[in-house]
Parts: C-alpha cells; structure tokens; sequence
C-alpha cells in the first residue's frame, strides 16, 4: 500500500525554517518536539500525509547541513578531479568516509536522507545574505541527484533578498523555485508548492494532484465545520431563554452575559483548535484576537458601532446590555402558534416547556433573551475570525485588517434564528436540543452563514 | 486491516456510531476528554481512516465511561421491551373486541364496533401522515417510547446516550421514521389482536348486528354501509344487501344470514381501511428506516469530528537516523605569543553592509570574506607576522553555525587577541544563538567595547 508513497526530504541550511514547513504542510503544531534543543534538528524524523488511511506522501525533516565549505573542501580531497567521480559516487564515497560518522555525521545524515528520497525540498531564508557557504550546500545537494525544489521561506518579509536568491538559484541550475511563508502561507501556497514539485517529479504528478485535491477537500470541511461552530452558537444564543424572578433581574442580566461571554469564547477555540493552533499558541498577527481573545467586550456599545449595527436612542441602554427583558407574554406571542403544532405533533418536551414558562408568567417572573444586535454582533465577529483563519497568509493580513466587517442582516434576523426565538428547547446549553427541526435550522443558518461570507 | 479495526464485543456499526455521537454532544458541551492513553494506543496502530479512528477512539472512551454498558442495558430493555408491548397492543385489541362485542346477549350496533376498533387507530394516522407532510416528527407512541428508554439510562454519563441516539438519528433523517416505525408496529399488532380477537368471537358465539341512532336518520346509514361494504366485496366476504341493511335496525334474532353479512362487512372493512394502511406504514418507515441508517456515517464537516479527525490521524515516522553525540576533539593550536598591528576582518557580512566600519581608523583592513576559503591569503600573511589584535566581525542577525564555528577558530588561532564583536546585535532574535557559540575569545555587540579592549591591552 504504501509503495507508492512519494518521498521528500526537507533540507537546508540551520534555522532556515525546515521543521515550520514540516509542520505546516503536516498541520501538526507537535511535529518535531522530541528535538532536544530548540530550533534545532539533530535528527532525521519522518512523518506521512495520507488520504483516507494510505500514505500519499512521506517527509523527512533533517538537520542543517551546517558546515559545507568544509565538507565540499574534505570531498575534494576524497575524491580528486583525476577520477572523474560523478555526484552520486562522490556522495556514495563520502558516506562510506570515516568522517561520515564523525565530524560531518549531521551532513551525512541530510545527503544520506536525500539520495533516498524522490526529491528534496531546499527550505532558504529569502531575509539572509547569499553566502558562500550556501553555493557550497547547493553545490552537495545537486551532487546528490535529486529534483530539488528550492522553497523560499519569508518572502513576504520587508527586508528580504529573494531577488540575490533567485539569481544564485539560477547560476546552480535551479529555474523553478516557490515562495512559501512556512509560519502564515499564502492561500494556494500549498497548492502552489505541490505544483512545482509535480513538474520535477513526473512519476508523483497522479499522487501529488491528488493530495492537492484532498487538501481542497479539507478546507472546505474545515470551512463547513468553522460556520457549523458559529451557526450553533448563534441558535443556542437566540433560543436561549433565563425566567427570572422580576426582582432579581439585574444579578440575572449580569450572569446571562457571562453565559454569553463564556459561550462565544468557547466558540473561538473551537475555531482555533479547528484551524490547528493550541489554546497556549501564539497566533499570527493578523487574527484580530488578543492572547486567544477577543479586545472588545461583547457588551460594551463601542464594540456594536465599530461593526457598523446602528442603535437607535431608545434602545441604546438595551443593547448595551445585549440582553432584552421579554415581558410581552413571556414570549408567548412568538410561539403560539407552535405550541399547538408541538402539542398536537407530540412535542412533549415542547408542551412542558411552555406549561414552564406559563407557570413562570404567572408568578410574575421575567424572561431574559438575547438581543437582536448582539447576535448580529456574534455572527459578524465569528466570521471575521473564520475568514481571517482560513486565508492565513500575510497577503491576506491587509485586505482583513483593512475592512472591519459590517454585521450581517441589517434589516431582519434569517428564519432559523426568528424560529429559535420560539423554540426555548432547541437551546443546547439547557435543554437535549437534539430534534430534527433543531437541525435543520442549523443547516439553514450555516447556509445563510455561507452566502453572507461570500458576500 | 479490519480484524484490528473490528471492536471487541463485536457491537454494530450504528452502535459505534450512536457511541461516537454521544461523545460529541458531550465533549461539545463539556470540553474534550482526556484521551492521552487511547491516543496512544491507536498511534501504535498505524495508519487509518480518519472515521474508523474516531470510532475506535470513540469504543475506548465509551468504555472508559462505562457508556458501552448503558448501551446494552438499553437494548436488553428493547428485547425486554418490544415483547412486552407487543403483548400489550396484542391483548388490548382483544380485549377492546369483547368489550365491544359484549356476551351475545345484547344486540350490537355494528358502527360502534367499527368506529371503536377503527377510529382512533385512522385518527392518528392521518394525524401522523399530516405531520409527515408538514416534516414534523409527530408519533406520540414513538416519543413515548424514546423517553421510556431515556430513563433507563438515568443521569450522568449515560444521558449523553440518549441525546446522542437522538441526535444521530435526526441527523440521518431517520428519527421519524424511526418513531413511526413504532408507533405503526405498535397500532398494527393493536389491530391484528382486535381482528383475531373479533373472528374468534364471532366464530364462537351468535352476535346480532343493528344499526340504530336517535339523531341520525336512516337514509345516512344505508348510504354509508354501502361504500364501506365495498371491502367486502373486493375480499369476496358476504355483506348486507339493501334490504338486509334495512332490516337491520332492529334485531333479526333468528336470522343467522344477515348476522354472517354483517361480519363479513366488519371483518372486511377493518382489515382494508384499518389494518392494511397500518401494514404499508410499518413498511414504509421500515423501508426508509433501512435505507437511510445504511447510509449513516461519521461527518466530517462537523466541527467535533472535523477536529478530531485532524488530531487522530498518525503522521510520524518517528526518529529515522538519531544523533549519536560525541566528543567533538578540538585541535589545539599554540597561538602566537605576540604580534603586531590591530586587524579588522568581516566575516559572511551582507554585500549592503558598509565596510570598513567607521571609526576604525588605526585598524588594517582584512576585507570582509564571504567564502571559506578566501581567507587563506590572510592566514599565509599572518605566518610570518601575526596580529596583536584581531577583531572578526559577524552579523548577529545570522545563524551561526559549525562552519562558521571552525572559520572563526582557524582565524583566531593565528592571532595574540582575537575578539568578535557582533552587528545589530540589539536587532537579533538570534543573539541567544551566538552566545552558545563554542569562542573563548571576548565577545563585543558594541563598537566602544572593542575598542577598549583595545586600549586596556
């Protein structure tokens, strides 16, 4: 089965970022902990892409190759320009060298790794200096015989020098290079990098297109998955209803915005944790969060004109609060007409749950619900992170940061979300919140939420 | 492959679904589980499906939460269950048949027995088939029965049971069907006891049938037997003529054809309107019940399984070719004693940093050297007339490296004071890097400190 895994190896000099790729391309922020000192491979460490349990490709992540004047001068004096040696011989001789084991041990292990791999992938800090000491490391690589792609890491940096790069590519025979920020890649880098690579390994091209296919394939779930997590807050939010005693409508008010608080902060690690970032991760600069957070409060009124939700003078205090008291029959006018259907369909739990918030009324007690804006303030802010989360790249920094999303539906909320207003049971945090009308008004609302990021 | 996969208590596939269901809404709701040790269990396992890895995950967390045994707990009390009411629906219907019949002693109006046995089972029907249509899952027996199993699984860890079993199914669109399923079967065997209960009765004692009714007229009786008798004659069973309808409004006592139409006529209406609607609704939801849970699966666009998925999938290769530490020896090189003049040499310095530094009047100019081997002239030079004090110049921004270490080595060794001093030194995320450089030679990121050193030799 996994015979026709192809093999790459990740090589270049020390720090140039070998392991970020890995764990990029891998989306394992873990790949490559066991390495004893930071920033530093010693070792050669494998790990495999698969599609649906098969291996479709296997990368090897290895050490700097730190001395290679020095190597290239002990390989001259291994092999002397009478004997004619070709790359490959002159490698095979140095491995089999004393020094192989010695002083050039983490060498051997790169071009030892290499020659056995289908190809390498050249990982080259576009921000350092062409040195020397860089022609001589592409002077043994090439001795090895394998397609090598050069990958340029920080291409997208202020100070970079990708323009001495690509020349001094080109004077060692390597046309085809890959911009590709290994930290936040610009979207279709991966696709982009595995292109390239298609063209230098023609036996790979079937497999590597499709991995390419299968990581569409994954954003897109990544994607469904990201609006589903949204979609549910908002339902659970809309739906969500406190019966409180009139009197104890303040201390009420001020746990329900907790609730809220602890629920949409919930909702962003669950997006964070869905785009492969640890909870303790620091995260790229562009996503517009503070430490995993969000900086504005949900409820303070800045927070709700920044995203452009216009409050009227009356409801100013209101929606401050995020919170509306419903006290025209609890909420009774909404859902009327669907306690008869749920008592007449056998709704149980539909018919307890009103005879609950009858009982409630009648004891002169509130019901606290979420306001209208402050749900549009959920679902804007969500999609901003999901947007932002998706095109990581630095390319994509600007065109975020430059547009502060409006919130969607100015004019009225989408149906499932008027729906959940009346149906308190489709709110998961309090009740089973598992029937079918529940779930299809999510897909409802993660299809209103699709269209309106789209938008 | 699948020998490993297969779960040990051989459960089936929508039992390691309905786990892996449960365990969502949980975590969901709850956070995740710590599951360091199943993780590690099935990374030995090697590659897999992302789905069979969640179930697999999803059988050892379940176990650990002993929510497998709730699961069969559950289905003993389906086994237990089912029968028990199945009985019930059975002998209900029976026993509805000879309340309704009575003792023979009585005549018995024949529409009383007809909407008894029929009416509330066609009621419910149509209700059921009107919430089909407007796709509200509607069978009060089905609900009933879910919640029934719901409080056999009590509180804590096994009420996610339920709501995942419930959430699974919906999911799949078969929630309903399911419900239907039940509340049909239930209704069908409720009607199949009545009809037998019914055919017995009749076989064994004389009833007399009549129609009688204080408010209605006749006219609406004879119009109403006549379509209804019309199962009768599709099932080739006797039924009333006219005239034998319109005798019936008081008792033949002695006319055992008229009572045998009437049977007929009952037995034949009950089995055609009531029974078989029932019979193709059992059907039915069987059928799509069917259909819809063989295409049950994990959804990977949920954002539970979507995250897990990522974090389940085995990736590493592990360490392929370890480090073998060992003692680097380090030639030592006698450096000369004394020498002469102070030197200045860059070393893999960028093309765009200014050279000669400023300030460095009085120092000699070595050039700055970007490749290994450019500094052999230097080396031959210094031979005959070493440096008193030489001062390598690196960039702090770069790595250093073992290359750069054994350069910087072979520089130093040829001179009486070597010294770096490093650039932007206060720019560097890398100084840390250059402080773990093997040079026990002083060490300057300023130039003023270089040139003290200078002054203080």
């Amino acid at each position: 089965m996994n015979t026709t895994a192809l093999r790459l190896a990740v090589v270049g000099h020390s720090n140039t970022g070998k392991t970020s790729l890995l764990r990029t391309l891998l989306r394992d922020r873990d790949f490559g902990q066991v390495a004893d000192r930071a920033g530093t491979t010693r070792h050669v460490e494998g790990a495999r892409l698969s599609i649906d349990g098969a291996t479709a490709l296997e990368l090897f992540d290895t050490p700097g190759l730190e001395d290679p004047s020095g190597l290239r001068d002990y390989l001259d004096l291994l092999c002397p320009s009478s004997e004619r040696l070709d790359g490959p011989a002159r490698i095979e001789r140095f491995l089999a060298s004393s020094e192989a084991s010695r002083r050039y041990e983490q060498e051997a292990k790169v071009l030892r790794q290499l020659s056995h791999s289908d190809a390498g992938l050249y990982v080259i800090d576009a921000r350092d200096p062409v040195l020397g000491k860089h022609q001589d490391e592409l002077a043994l690589l090439s001795d090895c015989a394998k397609p090598l792609l050069p990958v340029l890491n920080f291409s997208a940096a202020s100070h970079n020098r990708a323009a001495a790069w690509a020349d001094a590519l080109a004077r060692a025979g390597l046309h085809a290079y890959v911009p590709f920020d290994t930290v936040a890649p610009a979207e279709g880098g991966e696709a982009q990098l595995y292109a390239s690579l298609a063209l230098l390994i023609s036996h790979g091209k079937a497999a590597l297109t499709r991995l390419t296919e299968h990581l569409a394939e994954q954003r897109q779930q990544r994607q469904h998955a990201g609006i589903r997590c949204i979609a549910e807050l908002l339902l659970n939010s809309a739906a969500l209803r406190h019966s409180v005693p009139s009197a104890n409508a303040a201390a009420a008010l001020s746990e329900l915005q907790n609730t809220l608080r602890e629920r949409e902060q919930h909702c962003v690690r669950n997006l964070l944790q869905l785009y492969g970032f640890h909870p303790d991760d620091a995260l790229p600069d562009h996503l517009p969060l503070n430490a995993g957070r969000w900086g504005d409060d949900l409820f303070h009124p800045e927070t709700l004109k920044q995203l452009g939700i216009k409050v009227g003078g009356g409801m100013a205090a209101g929606a401050a609060s995020g919170v509306g008291i419903d006290l025209l029959f609890g909420g009774m006018t909404l859902g009327a007409a669907a306690l008869l259907g749920a008592v007449a369909g056998g709704g149980l739990q539909t018919a307890r749950n009103y005879g609950k918030r009858l009982i409630g009324k009648l004891k002169g007690h509130a019901e606290l619900t979420v306001d209208d804006n402050l749900l549009r303030l959920l679902a804007a802010r969500g999609l901003w992170l999901l947007a932002a989360l998706d095109t990581r790249g630095h390319a994509a920094t600007e065109a975020l940061q430059g547009q502060t999303p409006t919130a969607p539906w100015p004019d009225a909320l989408p149906k499932p979300l008027r729906q959940a207003r009346a149906h308190p049971q489709w709110c998961a945090w309090q009740e089973q919140a598992t029937d079918e009308e529940r779930q299809r008004a999510v897909s409802e609302l993660a299809a209103v939420l699709h269209d309106s990021r789209q938008a | 492959m699948r020998n490993a996969l297969s779960s040990p208590h051989h459960t089936s596939t929508f039992d390691r679904l309905w786990l892996a269901e449960s365990l969502r809404l949980l975590e969901e709701q709850q956070g995740p589980l710590d599951d360091q040790a199943v993780l590690a269990h099935l990374q030995q396992q090697g590659n897999h499906r992302p789905k069979d890895l969640i179930l697999q995950r999803a059988a050892a967390e379940g176990a650990r939460l002993k929510l497998d045994h709730a699961q069969q707990r559950w289905r003993l009390l389906q086994r237990l269950g089912s029968p028990l009411l199945a009985l019930l629906a059975l002998l209900s219907g029976g026993l509805l048949s000879a309340s309704l019949l009575g003792d023979g002693s009585q005549p018995v109006n024949i529409f009383v027995v007809l909407l008894g046995l029929g009416g509330l089972a066609s009621l419910t029907l149509v209700l059921w088939l009107g919430g089909m249509l407007l796709r509200q899952s509607s069978s009060v027996l089905g609900r009933l029965w879910l919640d029934v199993q719901r409080l056999s699984l009590g509180d804590g860890n096994a009420a996610w049971l339920a709501r995942g079993y419930a959430a699974l199914l919906s999911r799949g669109h078969l929630l309903r069907w399911q419900l239907g399923l039940i509340s049909h079967s239930f209704w069908l065997l409720h009607l199949t006891g009545a009809l037998l209960g019914l055919v017995l009765l009749l076989s064994v004692r004389r009833y007399g049938f009549i129609w009688e009714s204080t408010l209605l007229p006749a006219e609406s009786f004879i119009t109403l037997t006549q379509p209804i008798g019309m199962a009768a004659a599709l099932l080739n069973l006797p039924q009333p003529d006219l005239g034998q309808i319109a005798a019936s409004d008081q008792w033949q006592r002695h006319d055992a054809a008229l009572q045998q139409a009437w049977a007929g006529w009952l037995l034949a209406a009950l089995l055609l309107y009531v029974w078989l609607p029932r019979l193709i609704g059992v059907i039915v939801c069987a059928l799509h019940y069917q259909r819809r849970q063989r295409r049950l699966d994990i959804d990977l666009s949920l954002p539970g399984y979507a995250t897990l998925a990522n974090r389940l999938q085995h990736r590493s290769l592990g360490v392929l070719d370890a480090e073998h530490p060992h003692t680097s020896t380090r030639a030592t090189h006698a450096a000369p004693s004394a020498g002469s003049g102070q030197w200045l040499v860059g070393l893999e310095l960028a093309d765009d940093e200014p050279w000669p530094l400023s300030h460095a009047e009085g120092w000699r100019d070595g050039g700055v050297l970007r490749q290994r081997q450019h500094s052999a002239a230097l080396l031959q030079g210094w031979q005959a007339q070493p440096p008193q004090h030489l001062l390598l110049v690196c960039d702090a921004r770069q790595t250093p490296d073992r290359g750069l270490e054994r350069w910087l080595e072979s520089l130093a060794n040829a001179a009486a004071q070597p010294a770096l001093l490093l650039l932007h030194a206060e720019h560097s995320p890398r100084l840390a890097l250059w402080q773990q450089l093997n040079w026990p030679h002083p060490r300057f990121e300023h130039w003023a400190q270089a040139h003290a050193w200078t002054q203080s030799a």
